[in-house]
Protein backbone atom coordinates (compact mmCIF):
# COMPACT_ATOMS: atom_id res chain seq x y z
CA UNK A 1 0.00 0.00 0.00
CA UNK A 2 3.07 2.16 0.49
CA UNK A 3 4.26 1.83 -3.03
CA UNK A 4 4.88 4.79 -5.83
CA UNK A 5 5.14 3.59 -8.97
CA UNK A 6 7.37 5.52 -10.48
CA UNK A 7 7.15 4.62 -14.28
CA UNK A 8 9.16 7.14 -16.22
CA UNK A 9 8.16 6.29 -20.02
CA UNK A 10 10.19 6.69 -23.04
CA UNK A 11 7.39 5.68 -25.37
CA UNK A 12 4.36 6.05 -26.29
CA UNK A 13 1.52 4.57 -23.62
CA UNK A 14 -2.05 3.36 -24.70
CA UNK A 15 -4.93 5.19 -23.95
CA UNK A 16 -5.22 3.76 -20.70
CA UNK A 17 -1.98 5.09 -19.33
CA UNK A 18 1.34 3.33 -19.32
CA UNK A 19 0.88 -0.15 -18.22
CA UNK A 20 3.18 -1.80 -16.91
CA UNK A 21 2.88 -5.11 -17.78
CA UNK A 22 1.27 -6.94 -14.85
CA UNK A 23 3.59 -9.81 -14.02
CA UNK A 24 6.66 -7.27 -13.68
CA UNK A 25 8.43 -7.99 -11.15
CA UNK A 26 8.44 -11.67 -11.31
CA UNK A 27 11.58 -13.94 -11.37
CA UNK A 28 11.95 -15.02 -14.82
CA UNK A 29 13.13 -19.02 -15.28
CA UNK A 30 17.00 -18.95 -16.32
CA UNK A 31 16.86 -19.53 -19.98
CA UNK A 32 19.29 -21.58 -21.67
CA UNK A 33 20.13 -22.69 -25.06
CA UNK A 34 20.88 -26.33 -25.73
CA UNK A 35 21.02 -27.76 -28.90
CA UNK A 36 18.43 -30.76 -28.69
CA UNK A 37 15.45 -28.36 -27.32
CA UNK A 38 12.62 -27.12 -29.49
CA UNK A 39 10.44 -24.52 -29.10
CA UNK A 40 6.51 -25.00 -29.39
CA UNK A 41 4.18 -22.80 -31.56
CA UNK A 42 0.83 -22.25 -31.50
CA UNK A 43 -1.14 -21.15 -34.17
CA UNK A 44 -3.93 -18.86 -32.78
CA UNK A 45 -7.11 -18.05 -34.12
CA UNK A 46 -10.29 -16.50 -32.38
CA UNK A 47 -13.40 -16.64 -33.04
CA UNK A 48 -15.18 -13.98 -33.45
CA UNK A 49 -12.02 -11.65 -35.14
CA UNK A 50 -12.61 -8.99 -32.58
CA UNK A 51 -10.74 -11.30 -29.37
CA UNK A 52 -7.60 -10.18 -27.45
CA UNK A 53 -5.68 -13.30 -26.71
CA UNK A 54 -3.35 -13.60 -23.90
CA UNK A 55 -0.59 -16.87 -23.09
CA UNK A 56 0.22 -15.88 -19.78
CA UNK A 57 0.33 -11.97 -19.13
CA UNK A 58 1.65 -11.81 -22.63
CA UNK A 59 -0.68 -10.35 -25.40
CA UNK A 60 -0.81 -12.24 -28.90
CA UNK A 61 -0.74 -10.03 -31.93
CA UNK A 62 -3.64 -10.87 -33.73
CA UNK A 63 -4.08 -10.19 -37.31
CA UNK A 64 -7.50 -11.15 -38.48
CA UNK A 65 -8.45 -13.09 -35.46
CA UNK A 66 -4.99 -15.59 -36.19
CA UNK A 67 -1.90 -14.76 -35.00
CA UNK A 68 1.00 -17.27 -34.03
CA UNK A 69 3.29 -18.10 -30.37
CA UNK A 70 6.42 -19.59 -30.36
CA UNK A 71 8.26 -20.23 -27.04
CA UNK A 72 11.86 -20.35 -26.31
CA UNK A 73 13.48 -23.81 -26.87
CA UNK A 74 11.84 -26.28 -24.47
CA UNK A 75 13.30 -29.77 -23.00
CA UNK A 76 11.48 -32.73 -25.20
CA UNK A 77 8.95 -34.67 -23.56
CA UNK A 78 8.41 -32.83 -20.79
CA UNK A 79 5.16 -31.01 -19.88
CA UNK A 80 4.96 -27.04 -19.91
CA UNK A 81 1.41 -25.05 -20.02
CA UNK A 82 0.14 -21.31 -20.28
CA UNK A 83 -2.63 -19.55 -18.73
CA UNK A 84 -4.58 -18.81 -22.48
CA UNK A 85 -7.16 -15.88 -21.97
CA UNK A 86 -9.55 -14.38 -24.89
CA UNK A 87 -11.53 -11.63 -24.22
CA UNK A 88 -14.38 -10.45 -26.48
CA UNK A 89 -16.39 -7.19 -25.64
CA UNK A 90 -18.98 -9.36 -22.93
CA UNK A 91 -16.93 -12.13 -22.51
CA UNK A 92 -13.21 -13.14 -20.84
CA UNK A 93 -12.74 -17.11 -20.91
CA UNK A 94 -9.66 -18.67 -19.57
CA UNK A 95 -7.62 -21.80 -20.25
CA UNK A 96 -4.71 -23.88 -19.09
CA UNK A 97 -2.97 -25.05 -21.78
CA UNK A 98 -1.06 -28.18 -21.06
CA UNK A 99 1.50 -29.09 -23.85
CA UNK A 100 4.70 -30.79 -24.96
CA UNK A 101 7.65 -29.34 -27.40
CA UNK A 102 7.16 -30.48 -30.89
CA UNK A 103 8.16 -29.97 -34.51
CA UNK A 104 4.61 -29.39 -35.77
CA UNK A 105 2.57 -26.02 -35.09
CA UNK A 106 -0.42 -26.64 -32.54
CA UNK A 107 -3.75 -25.10 -33.66
CA UNK A 108 -5.44 -23.11 -30.94
CA UNK A 109 -8.87 -21.97 -31.87
CA UNK A 110 -10.60 -19.75 -28.92
CA UNK A 111 -14.20 -19.51 -29.84
CA UNK A 112 -16.12 -17.06 -27.96
CA UNK A 113 -19.58 -19.22 -27.23
CA UNK A 114 -17.27 -22.13 -26.17
CA UNK A 115 -15.88 -22.93 -22.95
CA UNK A 116 -13.05 -24.57 -24.03
CA UNK A 117 -10.72 -24.09 -26.66
CA UNK A 118 -10.44 -26.84 -29.67
CA UNK A 119 -6.93 -28.24 -30.18
CA UNK A 120 -5.16 -31.16 -32.55
CA UNK A 121 -2.55 -33.11 -32.41
CA UNK A 122 -1.64 -34.70 -29.32
CA UNK A 123 0.61 -32.47 -27.54
CA UNK A 124 -1.38 -30.23 -26.15
CA UNK A 125 -4.28 -30.49 -23.42
CA UNK A 126 -6.62 -27.66 -23.25
CA UNK A 127 -8.35 -27.21 -19.56
CA UNK A 128 -9.48 -25.18 -17.25
CA UNK A 129 -12.80 -22.84 -16.45
CA UNK A 130 -14.55 -20.12 -18.60
CA UNK A 131 -17.57 -18.24 -18.42
CA UNK A 132 -19.46 -14.95 -19.71
CA UNK A 133 -19.41 -11.60 -18.14
CA UNK A 134 -16.40 -9.74 -17.50
CA UNK A 135 -14.36 -10.87 -14.99
CA UNK A 136 -11.27 -9.62 -14.23
CA UNK A 137 -7.85 -11.70 -15.89
CA UNK A 138 -7.05 -14.06 -14.05
CA UNK A 139 -3.07 -13.46 -12.45
CA UNK A 140 -0.79 -14.26 -15.01
CA UNK A 141 1.38 -17.47 -13.44
CA UNK A 142 4.31 -16.18 -16.06
CA UNK A 143 6.12 -19.93 -16.19
CA UNK A 144 7.88 -19.40 -19.73
CA UNK A 145 8.74 -16.44 -21.92
CA UNK A 146 7.18 -16.39 -25.30
CA UNK A 147 8.95 -15.90 -28.97
CA UNK A 148 6.78 -13.47 -30.54
CA UNK A 149 6.55 -13.38 -34.58
CA UNK A 150 9.17 -11.05 -34.87
CA UNK A 151 11.78 -13.41 -33.01
CA UNK A 152 11.60 -11.09 -29.68
CA UNK A 153 11.88 -13.46 -27.16
CA UNK A 154 9.61 -11.55 -24.41
CA UNK A 155 9.91 -12.15 -21.00
CA UNK A 156 6.44 -10.08 -20.04
CA UNK A 157 6.59 -7.06 -21.59
CA UNK A 158 3.47 -5.19 -23.08
CA UNK A 159 5.06 -3.84 -26.02
CA UNK A 160 1.88 -1.82 -27.46
CA UNK A 161 3.36 0.65 -24.67
CA UNK A 162 6.70 1.20 -26.62
CA UNK A 163 6.17 1.96 -29.70
CA UNK A 164 6.61 5.67 -29.90
CA UNK A 165 9.15 8.60 -28.96
CA UNK A 166 7.25 10.69 -27.24
CA UNK A 167 8.57 11.02 -23.39
CA UNK A 168 5.88 10.87 -20.58
CA UNK A 169 6.49 10.91 -17.02
CA UNK A 170 4.06 9.33 -14.55
CA UNK A 171 3.48 9.02 -10.67
CA UNK A 172 1.50 6.23 -9.86
CA UNK A 173 -0.26 6.67 -12.88
CA UNK A 174 -0.91 10.57 -13.11
CA UNK A 175 1.40 12.28 -15.46
CA UNK A 176 3.79 14.70 -13.96
CA UNK A 177 5.82 17.03 -15.35
CA UNK A 178 9.98 16.62 -15.89
CA UNK A 179 10.67 19.42 -12.93
CA UNK A 180 8.34 17.69 -10.71
CA UNK A 181 9.97 14.27 -11.40
CA UNK A 182 13.82 16.14 -10.89
CA UNK A 183 12.42 17.38 -7.77
CA UNK A 184 10.84 14.10 -6.47
CA UNK A 185 13.68 12.66 -7.01
CA UNK A 186 16.25 14.91 -5.34
CA UNK A 187 13.79 14.93 -2.21
CA UNK A 188 14.52 13.20 1.02
CA UNK A 189 11.84 10.92 0.15
CA UNK A 190 14.78 9.45 -1.82
CA UNK A 191 17.31 9.31 0.58
CA UNK A 192 19.79 6.32 1.14
CA UNK A 193 18.52 4.53 4.03
CA UNK A 194 20.26 1.24 3.23
CA UNK A 195 22.75 1.65 6.85
CA UNK A 196 19.35 1.63 8.94
CA UNK A 197 18.25 -1.03 11.21
CA UNK A 198 15.06 -2.67 9.58
CA UNK A 199 11.84 -2.28 12.40
CA UNK A 200 9.36 -4.86 11.09
CA UNK A 201 5.76 -5.00 12.33
CA UNK A 202 4.05 -8.23 11.29
CA UNK A 203 0.27 -8.69 12.54
CA UNK A 204 -3.37 -7.81 12.31
CA UNK A 205 -4.13 -3.92 11.40
CA UNK A 206 -5.15 -3.52 15.56
CA UNK A 207 -1.76 -5.32 16.81
CA UNK A 208 0.61 -3.23 14.15
CA UNK A 209 -1.58 -0.13 15.31
CA UNK A 210 -0.39 -0.07 18.17
CA UNK A 211 2.96 -0.39 17.93
CA UNK A 212 2.90 2.60 14.67
CA UNK A 213 1.14 5.07 16.78
CA UNK A 214 3.57 4.36 19.36
CA UNK A 215 6.42 4.91 16.79
CA UNK A 216 4.69 8.02 15.87
CA UNK A 217 4.52 9.34 19.62
CA UNK A 218 7.08 8.36 22.63
CA UNK A 219 9.31 5.88 20.23
CA UNK A 220 9.33 8.57 17.58
CA UNK A 221 13.44 8.48 18.12
CA UNK A 222 13.58 4.92 17.58
CA UNK A 223 11.62 5.34 14.37
CA UNK A 224 13.93 7.72 13.19
CA UNK A 225 16.59 5.73 14.00
CA UNK A 226 15.11 2.75 11.83
CA UNK A 227 13.47 1.56 8.22
CA UNK A 228 9.87 0.94 9.79
CA UNK A 229 7.57 -1.61 7.91
CA UNK A 230 4.61 -3.18 8.77
CA UNK A 231 2.57 -6.17 7.33
CA UNK A 232 -0.07 -8.58 7.54
CA UNK A 233 0.97 -12.15 8.36
CA UNK A 234 0.37 -13.44 5.12
CA UNK A 235 1.79 -10.41 3.23
CA UNK A 236 4.02 -11.74 0.12
CA UNK A 237 7.22 -9.61 1.89
CA UNK A 238 7.04 -11.49 4.96
CA UNK A 239 4.82 -15.05 4.27
CA UNK A 240 7.62 -17.10 2.90
CA UNK A 241 10.87 -16.06 3.31
CA UNK A 242 11.34 -17.21 7.04
CA UNK A 243 9.79 -14.67 9.01
CA UNK A 244 7.19 -15.67 12.41
CA UNK A 245 4.03 -14.09 11.35
CA UNK A 246 2.32 -15.75 14.34
CA UNK A 247 2.87 -12.90 16.38
CA UNK A 248 0.53 -10.61 18.33
CA UNK A 249 2.42 -8.88 16.62
CA UNK A 250 5.06 -9.66 15.95
CA UNK A 251 8.32 -7.02 16.12
CA UNK A 252 11.57 -7.54 14.43
CA UNK A 253 14.64 -5.08 14.59
CA UNK A 254 17.47 -6.47 11.94
CA UNK A 255 20.81 -5.41 10.77
CA UNK A 256 20.59 -4.08 7.13
CA UNK A 257 21.78 -7.01 6.10
CA UNK A 258 19.05 -9.20 7.51
CA UNK A 259 20.34 -10.71 10.93
CA UNK A 260 18.08 -10.51 13.62
CA UNK A 261 19.01 -8.55 16.57
CA UNK A 262 15.67 -8.51 17.87
CA UNK A 263 12.27 -10.06 18.32
CA UNK A 264 9.38 -9.92 19.92
CA UNK A 265 5.84 -11.64 20.09
CA UNK A 266 3.50 -9.63 21.53
CA UNK A 267 3.26 -5.73 22.65
CA UNK A 268 2.27 -6.50 26.15
CA UNK A 269 4.39 -4.16 27.75
CA UNK A 270 4.03 -1.31 25.29
CA UNK A 271 6.66 1.35 24.52
CA UNK A 272 8.22 1.06 27.30
CA UNK A 273 9.50 -3.16 26.26
CA UNK A 274 9.84 -1.91 22.89
CA UNK A 275 12.35 0.95 24.13
CA UNK A 276 14.40 -1.22 26.64
CA UNK A 277 15.07 -4.45 23.85
CA UNK A 278 16.13 -0.76 21.27
CA UNK A 279 18.63 0.47 23.94
CA UNK A 280 20.00 -3.15 24.23
CA UNK A 281 20.38 -3.72 20.43
CA UNK A 282 22.10 -0.30 20.73
CA UNK A 283 24.14 -0.40 23.66
CA UNK A 284 27.85 0.18 23.22
CA UNK A 285 30.39 -2.53 22.22
CA UNK A 286 32.13 -3.73 25.62
CA UNK A 287 35.42 -4.82 23.94
CA UNK A 288 35.76 -1.16 22.06
CA UNK A 289 38.46 0.65 23.57
CA UNK A 290 38.67 4.51 21.96
CA UNK A 291 42.36 4.97 23.48
CA UNK A 292 43.33 2.21 20.68
CA UNK A 293 41.29 4.30 18.13
CA UNK A 294 43.91 5.54 15.43
CA UNK A 295 44.30 9.28 14.53
CA UNK A 296 45.21 8.56 10.72
CA UNK A 297 46.45 12.53 10.58
CA UNK A 298 49.45 11.83 12.17
CA UNK A 299 52.82 10.41 10.65
CA UNK A 300 53.24 7.73 13.20
CA UNK A 301 50.68 5.69 11.29
CA UNK A 302 52.86 5.85 8.39
CA UNK A 303 54.55 2.70 6.98
CA UNK A 304 58.36 3.62 8.03
CA UNK A 305 57.15 4.76 12.18
CA UNK A 306 55.37 1.08 12.46
CA UNK A 307 58.08 -0.64 11.25
CA UNK A 308 60.94 1.29 13.40
CA UNK A 309 58.35 1.04 15.76
CA UNK A 310 58.31 -2.84 15.24
CA UNK A 311 62.06 -2.93 15.02
CA UNK A 312 62.68 -0.82 18.32
CA UNK A 313 59.85 -3.31 20.49
CA UNK A 314 62.55 -5.55 21.53
CA UNK A 315 65.36 -2.88 22.84
CA UNK A 316 62.45 -1.39 24.71
CA UNK A 317 61.71 -4.61 26.57
CA UNK A 318 65.66 -5.34 27.42
CA UNK A 319 66.04 -1.87 28.60
CA UNK A 320 62.87 -2.10 30.70
CA UNK A 321 64.60 -5.42 32.36
CA UNK A 322 68.09 -3.89 32.90
CA UNK A 323 66.29 -1.03 34.72
CA UNK A 324 64.74 -2.92 36.70
CA UNK A 325 67.87 -5.49 37.97
CA UNK A 326 69.91 -2.41 38.39
CA UNK A 327 67.45 -0.77 41.17
CA UNK A 328 67.45 -4.18 42.50
CA UNK A 329 70.83 -4.26 42.54
CA UNK A 330 71.39 -1.06 44.60
CA UNK A 331 69.12 -2.12 46.61
CA UNK A 332 71.30 -5.21 48.02
CA UNK A 333 74.33 -3.67 47.90
CA UNK A 334 73.03 -0.66 50.09
CA UNK A 335 71.77 -3.60 52.30
CA UNK A 336 74.91 -5.32 52.18
CA UNK A 337 76.74 -2.16 53.15
CA UNK A 338 74.59 -1.40 56.21
CA UNK A 339 73.09 1.59 55.02
CA UNK A 340 69.58 0.37 54.90
CA UNK A 341 68.98 2.72 57.90
CA UNK A 342 70.22 5.80 55.80
CA UNK A 343 67.81 4.36 52.90
CA UNK A 344 64.69 4.64 55.16
CA UNK A 345 65.38 7.27 56.29
CA UNK A 346 66.09 9.16 52.92
CA UNK A 347 63.01 7.58 52.00
CA UNK A 348 60.67 8.40 54.88
CA UNK A 349 62.10 12.37 54.32
CA UNK A 350 61.29 12.44 50.77
CA UNK A 351 57.35 11.25 52.24
CA UNK A 352 55.77 15.25 52.42
CA UNK A 353 54.52 15.96 56.38
CA UNK A 354 51.84 17.26 57.96
CA UNK A 355 51.04 20.61 57.36
CA UNK A 356 52.09 23.15 59.93
CA UNK A 357 49.92 23.69 62.53
CA UNK A 358 48.32 27.69 62.31
CA UNK A 359 50.62 29.95 64.66
CA UNK A 360 50.13 33.26 66.52
CA UNK A 361 50.44 36.21 64.91
CA UNK A 362 53.41 37.13 67.91
CA UNK A 363 54.77 33.60 66.50
CA UNK A 364 54.39 34.11 62.80
CA UNK A 365 56.39 37.75 63.50
CA UNK A 366 59.34 36.08 65.44
CA UNK A 367 59.75 33.57 62.40
CA UNK A 368 61.90 35.99 59.93
CA UNK A 369 64.16 37.28 63.39
CA UNK A 370 65.38 33.38 63.79
CA UNK A 371 65.80 32.96 59.88
CA UNK A 372 67.65 36.31 59.90
CA UNK A 373 69.66 35.07 63.22
CA UNK A 374 70.69 31.52 61.47
CA UNK A 375 72.30 33.01 58.48
CA UNK A 376 75.29 34.42 60.26
CA UNK A 377 75.95 31.56 61.91
CA UNK A 378 75.98 29.56 58.61
CA UNK A 379 77.93 32.39 56.90
CA UNK A 380 80.25 31.86 59.97
CA UNK A 381 80.80 28.24 59.54
CA UNK A 382 81.43 28.99 55.89
CA UNK A 383 84.00 31.16 57.06
CA UNK A 384 85.67 28.90 59.35
CA UNK A 385 85.81 26.59 56.50
CA UNK B 1 17.72 1.89 -8.41
CA UNK B 2 16.05 2.00 -11.82
CA UNK B 3 14.12 -0.50 -13.88
CA UNK B 4 14.61 -0.24 -17.48
CA UNK B 5 13.98 -2.06 -20.59
CA UNK B 6 16.44 -3.93 -22.17
CA UNK B 7 15.87 -5.59 -26.21
CA UNK B 8 19.08 -7.20 -26.38
CA UNK B 9 22.56 -7.99 -24.41
CA UNK B 10 25.59 -6.14 -25.70
CA UNK B 11 27.67 -8.86 -24.39
CA UNK B 12 25.69 -11.58 -26.50
CA UNK B 13 23.76 -13.44 -23.83
CA UNK B 14 20.09 -14.76 -24.98
CA UNK B 15 22.12 -16.39 -27.91
CA UNK B 16 22.50 -12.31 -29.22
CA UNK B 17 18.70 -12.27 -30.06
CA UNK B 18 16.39 -9.42 -29.91
CA UNK B 19 14.31 -9.82 -26.31
CA UNK B 20 11.47 -7.57 -24.50
CA UNK B 21 13.13 -7.90 -20.96
CA UNK B 22 13.51 -5.62 -17.80
CA UNK B 23 16.49 -5.18 -15.64
CA UNK B 24 17.97 -3.46 -13.09
CA UNK B 25 20.25 -0.83 -14.02
CA UNK B 26 22.56 -0.61 -11.17
CA UNK B 27 25.26 2.39 -12.55
CA UNK B 28 25.07 4.61 -14.73
CA UNK B 29 27.98 7.33 -15.29
CA UNK B 30 29.61 9.41 -18.45
CA UNK B 31 31.57 6.42 -19.72
CA UNK B 32 29.56 2.90 -18.81
CA UNK B 33 26.32 1.36 -17.68
CA UNK B 34 25.61 -1.43 -16.07
CA UNK B 35 22.84 -3.85 -15.71
CA UNK B 36 21.86 -6.91 -13.32
CA UNK B 37 19.78 -9.46 -14.97
CA UNK B 38 17.53 -11.86 -13.11
CA UNK B 39 18.18 -14.38 -16.04
CA UNK B 40 21.61 -13.91 -14.62
CA UNK B 41 21.87 -13.35 -11.00
CA UNK B 42 25.39 -12.78 -9.20
CA UNK B 43 27.87 -9.98 -8.06
CA UNK B 44 30.19 -11.09 -10.87
CA UNK B 45 27.66 -11.35 -13.52
CA UNK B 46 26.64 -7.64 -13.69
CA UNK B 47 27.02 -6.05 -17.41
CA UNK B 48 29.09 -3.64 -18.23
CA UNK B 49 28.16 -1.68 -21.59
CA UNK B 50 29.03 1.94 -22.81
CA UNK B 51 26.02 4.26 -22.70
CA UNK B 52 25.50 4.50 -26.44
CA UNK B 53 24.81 0.22 -25.91
CA UNK B 54 22.76 1.16 -22.85
CA UNK B 55 20.89 3.25 -24.73
CA UNK B 56 20.41 0.67 -27.77
CA UNK B 57 19.10 -2.22 -25.87
CA UNK B 58 17.06 0.32 -23.55
CA UNK B 59 14.84 1.79 -26.35
CA UNK B 60 15.96 -0.88 -28.77
CA UNK B 61 11.92 -2.17 -28.83
CA UNK B 62 10.69 1.13 -30.32
CA UNK B 63 11.08 3.39 -26.75
CA UNK B 64 12.03 2.23 -22.97
CA UNK B 65 10.77 2.32 -19.91
CA UNK B 66 12.26 3.68 -16.59
CA UNK B 67 10.54 2.44 -13.09
CA UNK B 68 11.45 3.70 -9.69
CA UNK B 69 10.58 2.42 -7.22
CA UNK B 70 9.97 5.46 -4.31
CA UNK B 71 8.82 2.84 -1.39
CA UNK B 72 11.58 1.30 0.74
CA UNK B 73 12.01 -2.47 -0.32
CA UNK B 74 10.52 -5.12 2.13
CA UNK B 75 12.74 -5.99 5.23
CA UNK B 76 15.67 -8.36 4.04
CA UNK B 77 14.87 -12.22 4.88
CA UNK B 78 16.12 -12.72 8.56
CA UNK B 79 19.18 -14.77 9.37
CA UNK B 80 21.32 -15.46 11.82
CA UNK B 81 19.07 -14.78 15.15
CA UNK B 82 20.86 -14.46 18.08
Amino acid sequence: MYALLFPLLFGQCGPGGCAIPPGWPQWQPLVIDRTDRQPAVFDVEVVPQDGQVWFDSHAVRLLGGKGRVQTPPLEPGRRYRYRVTARWSDVERAWNLSFSPGPIPIPVVLRRDEPAPSTSGSNATPSGSSGPGTAPASKPEGQLPVVEQDGVQNFGIDRSGLNSTAERITLDGRQITRAEAAQILQAGSLADDSGKLRLTVIGTESDRRRVLDDLKGPLADIADQCLVQDYSPDHWAVAKVGFYTAGKPTIYIQAPDGKVLHRQDDYADGASGLRQAFEHVRRPDPNYRPERDRDLRGPADGLLSRLLDMLARPFRVIFSWLLTAGVIFLVIVLIMKGWLFFLFYLLVSLVPGPPPQAKTAGTNQRQPAQHRRARPSTAGARAKR
Amino acid sequence: MPAVTYSHSPSGRYGGGRIAHMVNLVHADDRYFAVLDNNYIGSNQIEWMTPEEFRRSWTGLGGGWAVILLAAPPPPSPTGAN
